[in-house]
C-alpha cells in the first residue's frame, strides 16, 4: 500500500513536472478468464477473472522514458475457487514502474522493473527472480518485478555488462548481480555472478546458439550458500522445426537440490517460495504449429522424471479480430498420490495442485 | 563481286553471330540480380497484409539496413506487436518482446517459423549471403512473364544449410530484377510462391515495392508487402545495429 502511494506521488511528479515535453504513450489490454476445474477431492470450481493491463510510457526527454505498468485484477463471480488463482484480487498492482535513462556509455534503469536472465524456456537456473514458470501459460509480464537500480553497459552491437542491485535493505542484505555478455559467431554466451546477500552467491553461465541445423540452448548455476554445501542447477534445450510447420522444443532440468524420492520432498520449502521444484530431473516437451497466420495449436508436457507425474497444457489461439484474441487451453496433471503434480491435501494446503483446469481467455488489446 | 559480298557478309554473320545470340548464363543473370538489389544503407517504411481466407490482419513497420549483413526491424502497429523488434547481423537474429523486456536469439530451425503470423518465416527475412554464395545456378529457359520477359533460372544448393534446397526464378530480362520464384524442400516439394512487382526507380536502380508471398503449407492464405516509403543510401549510425537499440 505505501509502495502504491509512493509510486503514484513519484509517477505524478514526473508526469507532470515534465508534461510539456512528454510524449506518452498508453497501451496494454483487457483479458477475461472463465476458469473451471475439478479439484482432486473430486469438486469443482470455477470463476470469472478479469484483468486490466496499461503499459504507459512517457518520454521525458529524447533519452528519459518513465514506465508503468499498473494492473488491475477483478472476480466477478466465482464459486470454491482456490484463492491461489487470484493474487493481488480486487487491487491496483503497479507491476512495473521505472525510469530508464540512456546515457553515451550506459542505460540505468531505476525502479521495480523485470531483470530476465537465462536461455532457458520454462527452467532459468541463473534468473533469481524467476527460476521456473508455466511459459506456455502464462503471460510473460506475469514474471515477477523487482524493485532494483540496473546498469547496462554496451560494449560492442552483441556485447555488454549489465548489473543490478535491489534496493530495500541493507546494502549487505540485498541481491546483487552481475553478467557480462557476448556474441561469438552463432552462438550468444553469457557469465554471471550473483550476491544472494549474507554470504550466499552464485556463479551462471548461459549459451544459445544452433548445432548441426537444430537450435541448442543451456543454461547453468552453481548455487554457493554460506554454511551448507553447493549445489548445482542446469538446462539444455533444444528446438527443431519441421518442413510440415511443426516446430518442437525440449528442455531437460536438472535440479540440484532436488530429492529423486518423493518421501523426501520439501514440501514446506515449496509453500514457503524457498524452492520452485521438488525433484531432481524434469523434461519439458512442447510441440505447436501455426495452422495459418491467425490460428496456432500447441501442446506442453511436463515430466517429473522421479516420480513420473506431469502437466499436460494443450492450446487453441486463434486472433479473432484485429485486436482480439481467444485462447482455450486446458492444464490436466497426473500422477500416483504424494507425487508433485498430484499432491495431497496434506502437502499442498492451497487446494489447487493436482486440480485440472479449463480457460477461456478473451483479450483484447489496445 | 557478287560472291565476294557474299562472302563478307557470311564472314561478318559468322563472326558477330556468337555475339548476338549469346546467352547469359544463369551465374550472370543472378550476379545482376545481386547487383541490383543490393544498397549500401536503405530504410524501409512498409505494411503487412496478412489474408487468411475472407479476412485479413494488418501490420506496419519500419527497417533499417545496411548492406545485406545488418537491418532492424521495428513494428509499429497493430496495439499487440507494437514495439516489437528484429536485429538481424550477418547469420544472427534477436527478436526483443516488450512485454517480456527480454531479447531472445531466434537460433536453428525456429527460423523457418512465421514472422509474426505472416507467411514470411524469420529465415526469409534474415537470407542475407549472396544467392550465388549458397546455389548452382542455371538457366533453363526464357519466359513471358505478365508481359515481361524473363530469364527462368534454377537453383540447386551448393551447401547444405539452407531451407530452401532448390529455388526457381523469374528474372525480368530488362530490369534484372526478380518477378516470381518457387521454393523447394529436399524433397522436391514445392514450400512457398513469391511474385515481386509495382517496381520503381530509385536513382539508377529500380525496386520492387510490392511483394506476396503464399506459404502453400496453409490453406488460403498470403501475405503482401507493401513497401510505402523508400529512402537509399542514407546515412544511418552504426548504434542502430546493436541489441542496446532493441531495448531502447
Amino acid at each position: 500500500m505505501v509502495y502504491r502511494k509512493k509510486c503514484l506521488v513519484v509517477f505524478n511528479l514526473l508526469l507532470f513536472g515534465f508534461s510539456p515535453l512528454a510524449g506518452i504513450e498508453i497501451n496494454g489490454y483487457y483479458e477475461n478468464d472463465l476458469v473451471g476445474g475439478i479439484k482432486k477431492d473430486g469438486g469443482s470450481f470455477w470463476g470469472d477473472l478479469n484483468r486490466l493491463r496499461l503499459r504507459i510510457n512517457a518520454k521525458l526527454r529524447k533519452n528519459i522514458v518513465l514506465h508503468f505498468e499498473p494492473e488491475f485484477d477483478l472476480l466477478f463471480k466465482s464459486q470454491d475457487i482456490p484463492l491461489i488463482v487470484t493474487p493481488g484480487l480486487n487491487q491496483l498492482i503497479w507491476d512495473r514502474a521505472y525510469l530508464k535513462i540512456n546515457l553515451p556509455l550506459v542505460d540505468l534503469t531505476l525502479g521495480k522493473q523485470r531483470i530476465a536472465w537465462g536461455t532457458g524456456y520454462i527452467w532459468n537456473p541463473t534468473d533469481v527472480f524467476n527460476p521456473f514458470t508455466l511459459s506456455f501459460a502464462v503471460k510473460e509480464e506475469q514474471k515477477r518485478a523487482v524493485e532494483a537500480v540496473r546498469a547496462e553497459f554496451p560494449l560492442g552491437p552483441t556485447a555488454g555488462i549489465d548489473a543490478f542491485i535491489l534496493t530495500g535493505s541493507e546494502l549487505d542484505k540485498s541481491t546483487k548481480g552481475l553478467k557480462v555478455k557476448t556474441n561469438i559467431g552463432i552462438y550468444d554466451f553469457s557469465l554471471n555472478y550473483v550476491d544472494l546477500g549474507l554470504g550466499d552467491f552464485q556463479l551462471g553461465f548461459d549459451s544459445v546458439g544452433e548445432l548441426f541445423g537444430l537450435g541448442v540452448r543451456g543454461e547453468a548455476a552453481l548455487i554457493c550458500p554460506s554454511g551448507t554445501e553447493r549445489y548445482f542447477n542446469y538446462i539444455l534445450g533444444s528446438n527443431y522445426t519441421f518442413e510440415n510447420g511443426w516446430g518442437v522444443n525440449i528442455e531437460y532440468y536438472s535440479n540440484g537440490l532436488g530429492k529423486r524420492n518423493k518421501d523426501d520432498y520439501d514440501w514446506a520449502g515449496l509453500t514457503d517460495g524457498e524452492i520452485s521444484q521438488l525433484a531432481k530431473d524434469y523434461f519439458y516437451f512442447g510441440i505447436s504449429k501455426l495452422l495459418n497466420e491467425i490460428t496456432r495449436i500447441s501442446g506442453s508436457f511436463i515430466l517429473n522424471a522421479n516420480d513420473l507425474s506431469f502437466i499436460f497444457y494443450p492450446s487453441y489461439s486463434r486472433n479473432i479480430f484485429p485486436n482480439i484474441d481467444l485462447d482455450l487451453q486446458a492444464l490436466l496433471v497426473g500422477g500416483t498420490e504424494g507425487s508433485e503434480y498430484k499432491p495431497t491435501a496434506e502437502q499442498d494446503s492451497t487446494g489447487l495442485l493436482g486440480s485440472n483446469l479449463l480457460i477461456l481467455r478473451l483479450t483484447y488489446n489496445f | 563481286m557478287r560472291y565476294r559480298s557474299l562472302l563478307v557478309i557470311l564472314l561478318v554473320s559468322l563472326m558477330i553471330s556468337p555475339v548476338l545470340s549469346v546467352e547469359m548464363t544463369g551465374d550472370e543473370v543472378i550476379r545482376k540480380v545481386d547487383a541490383n538489389m543490393t544498397f549500401d544503407t536503405a530504410r524501409f517504411e512498409s505494411e503487412m497484409v496478412i489474408h487468411i481466407g475472407e479476412e485479413v490482419r494488418r501490420k506496419t513497420f519500419v527497417s533499417y539496413a545496411k548492406g545485406r549483413t545488418k537491418s532492424f526491424t521495428e513494428f509499429l502497429s497493430p496495439p499487440r506487436d507494437k514495439g516489437v523488434k528484429y536485429l538481424k547481423i550477418e547469420d544472427n537474429m534477436w527478436m526483443y518482446l516488450p512485454s517480456v523486456e527480454k531479447i531472445i536469439k531466434i537460433a536453428g530451425h525456429m527460423l523457418r517459423q512465421s514472422m509474426m503470423g505472416s507467411d514470411f518465416s524469420y529465415e526469409d527475412a534474415l537470407e542475407s549471403a549472396k544467392l550465388l554464395e549458397k546455389y548452382q545456378a542455371e538457366l533453363v529457359s526464357e519466359e513471358v512473364l505478365e508481359d515481361s520477359p524473363c530469364y527462368v533460372i534454377d537453383l540447386t544448393a551448393r551447401v547444405k544449410e539452407v531451407t530452401y534446397y532448390r529455388r526457381r526464378i523469374w528474372v525480368d530480362k530488362n530490369l534484372f530484377i526478380p518477378l516470381k520464384e518457387e521454393l523447394f524442400a529436399v524433397s522436391g516439394k514445392k514450400l512457398k510462391v513469391m511474385t515481386l512487382g509495382n517496381m520503381k526507380k530509385f536513382g539508377t536502380r529500380f525496386y520492387p515495392t510490392y511483394m506476396v508471398m503464399r506459404d502453400l503449407l496453409r490453406k488460403n492464405s498470403m501475405t503482401e508487402m507493401i513497401i510505402t516509403k523508400v529512402e537509399f543510401d542514407l546515412k544511418i549510425t552504426e548504434e542502430i545495429f546493436t541489441q542496446r537499440s532493441l531495448k531502447k
